[in-house]
């Protein structure tokens, strides 16, 4: 069905009503954000990065088939310009940066210094999601967000199913990992 | 690859509640501006014969010009020469030539290699290029 919509819209703007445009702006746009921004680390890039993507399939709209979903190339294009874009600024993503025994240090701080609860749980799971690397990060938006199969996700990263499987597992390892030591302190405290 | 079954929910929840990131109010209008900016009408080449009639116009000449080599056909003569000449000039050679073995080993195998070589440097090439 969204797919049907979405392919409407194509036809139209192919018939040449560029308006029809605006509502593959509109529903996808945030996505396109999030992934670009998850990538650059910088909102001011990661818009215009957006921007650009758009515009980008805009004009290659005529050469997608439609072998995968409109989505699917979409995202795609917004990984490989977002990892340009990182690339042509010559740095390294901001998560990258980032000192891990210091995220380790205050994940700790959090834990010890506030009441303990579900809710803690979330706060802290949430905070380890954003500590993900970029690439990480990406596979967790379109994985649980967008719910894509394993199958686009390797198409959108250029990379096979099996490595996105891997990643996965690790992502939930590195989580499940957290949730484990944090369910231990809520058991030392119970006691 | 055991894990927890709450894991997966427990994540997707989140992410949900979190939503996605959005850009500003005016972005909508800064992409279609920049679109229409561009002056590029996107629209789909459509070839007014489809490819397979094409193929099959092509296959049928070739069909028809072998058949007509093939039997000896002859042209009616017409009152132009020149063109009874061309139309009639062309007879069906008799080959005669005898290619060793090796030969044709050596040529079929670097026929091969050159088409598995297509196909990887194409594959590597899509790679590079998505």
């Amino acid at each position: 069905m969204e797919n049907n919509t979405d392919t409407i819209y194509i036809n139209r703007i192919l018939d040449g009503d560029t308006g029809a445009f605006k509502f593959l702006v509109e529903k996808y746009q945030k996505m396109v954000y999030t992934l670009a921004l998850k990538l650059t680390g910088n909102k001011e890039e990661a818009e215009d990065a957006a921007q650009e993507i758009f515009v980008k399939c805009y004009r290659a709209l005529s050469s997608y088939n439609n072998r995968a979903s409109f989505a699917t190339w979409l995202y795609r294009i917004t990984y490989n310009h977002a990892i340009d874009t990182v690339k042509k600024n010559n740095r390294k993503s901001h998560i990258e940066k980032r000192d891990s025994g210091a995220e380790q240090a205050e994940i700790e701080n959090h834990s010890f210094d506030e009441k303990i609860d579900l809710k803690d749980v979330r706060v802290l799971l949430k905070d380890a999601i954003h500590r993900l690397s970029p690439d990480d990060q990406v596979i967790v938006a379109l994985y649980y967000y967008d719910e894509l199969p394993l199958k686009d996700i390797a198409e959108i990263m250029g990379i096979k199913e099996n490595n996105v499987k891997i990643k996965l597992y690790r992502i939930r390892s590195k989580l499940q990992e957290l949730l484990q030591s944090k369910n231990e302190i809520i058991s030392i405290l119970n006691l | 690859m055991e894990h927890k079954p709450n894991i997966d929910d427990l994540i997707k929840s989140i992410v949900h509640k979190e939503g996605l990131d959005a850009p500003s109010n005016g972005f909508t209008g800064n992409v279609m501006g920049a679109v229409m900016a561009t002056n590029h009408k996107v629209t789909l080449y459509k070839p007014l014969i489809p490819k397979y009639i094409l193929a099959g116009i092509v296959a049928l000449l070739f069909l028809v010009i072998l058949v007509a080599f093939m039997s000896g056909y002859q042209v009616p003569a017409t009152k132009i020469p020149w063109l009874d000449k061309i139309a009639n000039g062309f007879k069906m050679p008799h080959f005669s030539m005898a290619i060793p073995g090796e030969i044709s080993y050596i040529l079929t195998s670097a026929l091969i290699l050159v088409l598995i070589q297509v196909f990887v440097i194409g594959a590597l090439y899509k790679r590079m290029h998505r």
